[in-house]
């Protein structure tokens, strides 16, 4: 990645750029209701660069939604980048999508206009807010991911892994404090699928964006600090990466969340594992909390009754 | 990236249907701005049409004085002072009444005219000459010899003037001569402009008359035309009354004629209704009269009437037009859906979304506007002074609406009854192997689309329909007005109709017979067995048979009427009650009733009327007037104009008119401009709806193309998508095809009902006629624009289905 005179974004906000509580989101069709988020919670430190999987349906597209102002949750509450997401007014909201949020979604057709090159593609979001040293800074976001020299380009006349580099830099166009990224390698070969999320850790890193990625991917973990588990509409488990003094990966740590009542979610594994059902016994251990299966006393270690 | 360069790459992105709204827009413009002109083009047609056929009589101002010589100075011209003074009175007019009224003229005629008994050897027992004074005869003759005559003198007792080239031929006068007591020929002349219609305002300053008296021989009547300035001094010393004519001639220039009739019309009375001085003192006022006030007042009817028949048939490519514009403009919204919500996504406000739009529709109309526009500007000529909006005015707006209205109340139910044609086939589609004609019927009868071609088609087909009824129906009911009143391919009036002139004309070729009908008795009492009745009897000949039949308005009378074996026999009409069989005529007794006709063609009937057999009429003891109507039938194969010109020459003292030539009479330019503007419009309207449902066809194909590409999913081949698609737009557009022809014919008969036609039918009320071959071709170009349309849908529609 090309050193860039972009700098990183000041925070005129306190606390996490991500931050939901019990966040609901019903859908009604057809007299049916859908509950795609039950109560999820999650919260991203600014800078941070975040994965966000889970399966089909799970609620990770809802959440992105939410996120990215487009779409509203039916309960608990939401910020980003200091904005309460239940009380914007629409004026608030445009201004929210102009400069706090920016947005990479997987089809190169939907971040791209096709009829634009790649430099008046990154000053549109510029044009649109009215920023003025627009061709200045379109070039050093280019340049930043190193597509300076393609920046006179179609998105038809680049390749994938570059339209969605041009995608970055067109998110990144108006320094908003959070980038929200949507299968953004969905489109792409393992080759370019690295490169671009690269390019997403590299941003984060150089401007202090931060970086939340939804995604099937399962190798995204290699390039992200953490990795957020959501089934069911919840977040489950967060598998943390830690990296050694060089800077090169050290360990991973699998954590689950819990809630502000308490609630955990066990890893899917952990469950099918030890045939955890209906309830588990709970011990607590010093400094811990054992969880046990019910038909097991946590004092011997041995099935009741045998 | 600027705002500018952001909206013009968009512009250049999709450029077909960004040229398309703008090629939309030009059409509306074009047709918006066309209408004011075509309103304004067929109002100057009424009005020069009319003005055309005006007699000076009919259409000049004039007014008439009578005064003596005052002056006895030559040097006082008074009539370069009235004529000043009466310019001055044209200026002061308000448009457009200054416009149409030419520059005066004045005429002088000095007392009595002057007459001598020439020598026998000239052929005239006596020469009349009326001594003139026209204003401005040197600006409207030639000078074929000698000068223009000099002042009149009091000194001298003989006054020079100038005489009508022809008449001093004829006599043989010699210029210098004095061939009238105190006037000496100073020249000849000739009329630059014959056919000027200021000569019938002076009918001897253009040719001579001859009156023959069968005792006395034959008298020349002219006139001597003196100079302007007799008018002050009067003629050889003599001072006589002197009757003076002002008038305004009518000018049918297209300019002037493009006028709204009405307001010409306000202004005309409010100048006939004051006095004018032509003096300054105040000694000489006149009071102008004319006759063009009924006139102007039924071309007030004729321009009302053909406006709203404007208005009405535009209704249909304006309002596709504008659906065009529409379709074009959401295909635009549809094709750049996705940059639209990216830009949104980046932040973009609604007013940002709005203000590009709006942006770039306002280019748009502008090129659009302009070009369409620029177009109407070289195509038609501009609107004259006065015309146009002036033009509407007075319009019968309802009747100008009212297809529109039935059109869109005829939607309503067309879309119903769609729905329940569409409902019938499911059922029997059910049972069928085959499934696509299944699948397009439910698709067409659950999916939203269809509605808008549906309009399109029953606007297009409705106007196009509604033109050519109105206009075949006029053309019928003009046809029978001809025909009713020439009653036969050749009338004659005039002559007594003896042997001798029957005879005459059947030895003309290409007649057939003769049927000679003569007005026998007035107001005889009719006996009924109800009530008495006073009829005027007519009597013919059994050729009247001969004559009326082939005439579209044949009354159809029964051979038995001219049957003498039984009596008298008559067919009764008018006033007269229908039903009775029987009654007693006057002194013939009692007669046979045949029947009950409303008109005789050819023959101008009373209010209550009969008509019998000449034959049977002098047996009974009736009297019997010689004929002066004869009705000529035409040999087959002979022409009856030819016919006509023949029959002129061997009766030159009688009216001989053919049907054609009273058909050529009601053909009034206004109603031919509408038969072209009914086509025009027709041909224009039937290729916007294609282009309307095209559009529309294409802005709803987003919405089949998912269920296409599942058919091909599941194995269906093209022919079977094709087939999916024709069963989907095919009953409802054939739906509304029929409906539309229904329309059209219900929105003419109203159009027909409801505006005043009696410029083109007469008395006759308009009736409704339907011209077949219009019918077939509005049917056929429909049918086969339709052919295209389902054919280009359903090829499109297997195109988009295929897999990636």
């Amino acid at each position: 990645m090309t050193p860039t005179s972009t700098r990183p974004p000041s925070r005129d906000h306190a606390g996490p750029d991500i931050w939901c509580e019990d966040l609901v989101r019903i859908f009604t069709t057809e007299g049916a209701e859908v509950q795609a988020l039950q109560g999820l919670n999650l919260v991203v430190e600014p800078g941070e660069v975040v994965a966000l999987v889970g399966a089909s349906g799970s609620g990770k597209s809802t959440l992105l939604g939410i996120l990215s102002g487009l779409d509203r949750p039916t309960g608990g509450r939401a910020r980003v980048a200091g904005h309460d997401l239940t009380a914007m007014r629409p004026r608030q909201r445009i201004s929210f999508r102009r400069h706090s949020v920016g947005f990479i979604w997987q089809q190169t057709s939907q971040n791209l206009v096709p009829h634009l090159s790649a430099a008046d593609n990154v000053m549109l979001p510029m044009m649109i807010a009215g920023r003025r040293d627009r061709a200045a800074r379109a070039h050093d976001l280019l340049d930043m991911l190193g597509l300076a020299d393609q920046s006179r380009r179609l998105p038809p006349e680049l390749s994938g892994g570059q339209q969605q580099r041009v995608a970055i830099a067109t998110a990144l166009a108006n320094a908003p404090d959070v980038l929200l990224a949507d299968e953004p390698t969905g489109e792409l070969d393992d080759e370019n699928s690295a490169a671009v999320l690269e390019a997403l850790r590299g941003v984060a890193q150089l401007t202090g964006t931060t970086v939340l990625i939804v995604t099937h991917d399962p190798t995204v973990s290699d390039h992200v600090e953490r990795t957020v588990q959501i089934r069911d509409g919840r977040t489950s488990t967060e598998v943390v990466r830690r990296f050694d003094a060089a800077g090169r990966t050290e360990a991973w740590e699998e954590y689950t969340v819990i809630d502000r009542a308490g609630r955990i979610q066990l890893p899917k594994a952990h469950v099918e594992e030890l045939g955890l059902r209906d309830r588990v016994r709970l011990r607590h251990g010093d400094g811990h909390v054992e969880v046990w299966p019910a038909t097991r006393d946590p004092r011997h270690g041995a099935e009741e009754g045998s | 990236m600027t705002p500018l360069s952001w909206i013009v790459s968009r512009l250049r992105a999709g450029l077909a249907p960004v040229v398309a709204v703008a090629v939309a827009v030009a059409v509306t413009v074009a047709l918006i701005a066309a209408l004011p002109r075509v309103v304004a083009d067929l109002a100057g047609r009424a009005t020069s049409g009319a003005f055309a056929t005006l007699s000076a009589r009919e259409g000049d101002l004039m007014a008439r004085w009578r005064g003596a010589p005052a002056a006895t100075a030559t040097t006082t011209d008074p009539g370069a002072a009235y004529l000043e003074a009466a310019e001055d009175l044209r200026q002061a007019q308000p448009r457009p009444l200054r416009d149409v009224l030419v520059p005066p003229q004045l005429l002088g005629e000095l007392g009595f005219p002057l007459s001598v008994t020439p020598p026998a050897s000239s052929g005239y027992h006596r020469l009349t000459f009326a001594v003139l004074v026209d204003a401005t005869l040197e600006e409207h003759t030639r000078l074929v010899s000698g000068a223009w005559p000099r002042p009149p003198d009091a000194a001298d007792p003989v006054t020079e003037a100038v005489v009508l080239h022809d008449a001093a031929e004829r006599l043989g006068w010699v210029l210098g001569s004095e061939p009238l007591p105190g006037i000496r020929l100073a020249g000849t002349f000739r009329p630059t402009d014959p056919h000027d219609r200021r000569w019938e305002q002076v009918p001897r300053g253009v040719r001579y008359a001859e009156l023959v008296d069968p005792n006395l021989g034959t008298e020349l009547v002219s006139a001597v035309f003196v100079d302007r300035r007799a008018l002050a001094v009067g003629v050889s010393g003599k001072r006589p009354q002197i009757i003076h004519t002002l008038w305004y001639g009518i000018s049918a220039d297209t300019e002037s004629a493009g006028l709204d009739a009405e307001v010409l019309a306000g202004q005309l009375t409010a100048t006939l209704a004051r006095t004018h001085d032509l003096t300054t003192d105040g000694r000489l006022s006149i009071r102008l009269f004319s006759e063009l006030g009924d006139v102007l007042d039924a071309v007030s009817v004729q321009q009302r009437t053909l406006t709203a028949l404007v208005l009405a048939m535009a209704a249909g490519p304006v309002g596709l037009s504008i659906l065009l514009v529409w379709l074009a403009a959401v295909g635009v919204r549809a094709r750049r859906a996705t940059v639209t919500a990216l830009v949104r996504a980046r932040g973009a406000s609604p007013g940002q979304l709005r203000a590009w739009a709006l942006t770039e529709g306002v280019a748009l109309l502008l090129v659009g506007g302009l070009a369409g526009y620029a177009v109407v500007d070289a195509a038609l000529p501009g609107p004259g002074r006065g015309a146009g909006v002036g033009s509407l005015s007075g319009t019968d707006a309802l009747a100008a609406v009212a297809p529109t209205l039935l059109t869109v109340a005829g939607g309503i139910l067309v879309w119903r009854l769609r729905q329940g044609v569409l409902r019938l086939l499911v059922g029997p589609l059910r049972t069928r192997r085959s499934l696509p004609g299944l699948l397009g019927v439910l698709r067409a009868l659950r999916g939203s689309g269809g509605a808008l071609p549906l309009i399109a088609v029953l606007l297009g087909v409705s106007v196009a329909v509604v033109g050519g009824t109105v206009s075949a129906s006029l053309d019928a009911t003009a046809r029978d007005a001809a025909w009713g009143l020439n009653g036969a391919p050749v009338r004659i009036a005039g002559p007594r109709m003896t042997d001798d002139v029957v005879a005459r004309i059947e030895s003309v070729d290409g007649v057939a017979s003769v049927a000679r009908v003569a007005r026998v008795a007035d107001a005889v009492p009719l006996q009924l067995p109800e009530q008495t009745i006073h009829v005027g009897v007519w009597a013919a000949d059994d050729h009247l048979l001969d004559a009326y039949r082939g005439s579209p308005v044949d009354p159809g009378l029964p051979p038995a009427l001219f049957g003498s074996a039984d009596g008298v026999a008559a067919v009764v009409g008018g006033l007269v009650p229908e039903g009775a069989t029987g009654g007693r005529l006057g002194s013939v007794g009692q007669v046979r009733l045949l029947g009950h006709r409303d008109l005789l063609p050819g023959i101008a009937t009373p209010d209550a009327w009969a008509l019998v057999s000449s034959e049977a009429w002098a047996s009974a003891g009736g009297e019997a007037p010689t004929a002066t109507i004869a009705l000529v039938a035409v040999a087959d194969g002979a022409r009856a104009d030819e016919v006509a010109s023949a029959l002129r020459v061997q009766l030159d003292t009688a009216v001989v008119s053919t049907a054609e030539e009273q058909l050529r009479g009601r053909h009034v330019p206004a109603s031919l401009a509408f038969a072209r503007l009914a086509t025009a419009t027709g041909l224009a309207t039937l290729v916007l709806m294609t282009g309307a449902i095209l559009a529309a066809d294409a802005v709803g194909a987003a919405t089949r193309r998912d269920a296409t590409a599942r058919l091909r999913a599941l194995g269906a081949p093209d022919r079977d998508i094709r087939l999916s698609v024709v069963w989907e737009t095919a009953p409802g557009l054939l739906l509304a095809v029929a409906s539309g022809i229904g329309l059209g014919i219900g929105a003419a008969a109203l159009l027909l009902g409801w505006l005043d036609y009696g410029f083109i039918t007469g008395a006759r009320r308009a009736r409704l006629a339907l011209d077949p071959a219009w019918l077939a071709a509005v049917l056929g170009l429909v049918l086969v624009a339709l052919a295209a349309v389902i054919t280009t849908a359903a090829r499109r529609a297997a195109r988009e289905g295929e897999a990636p």
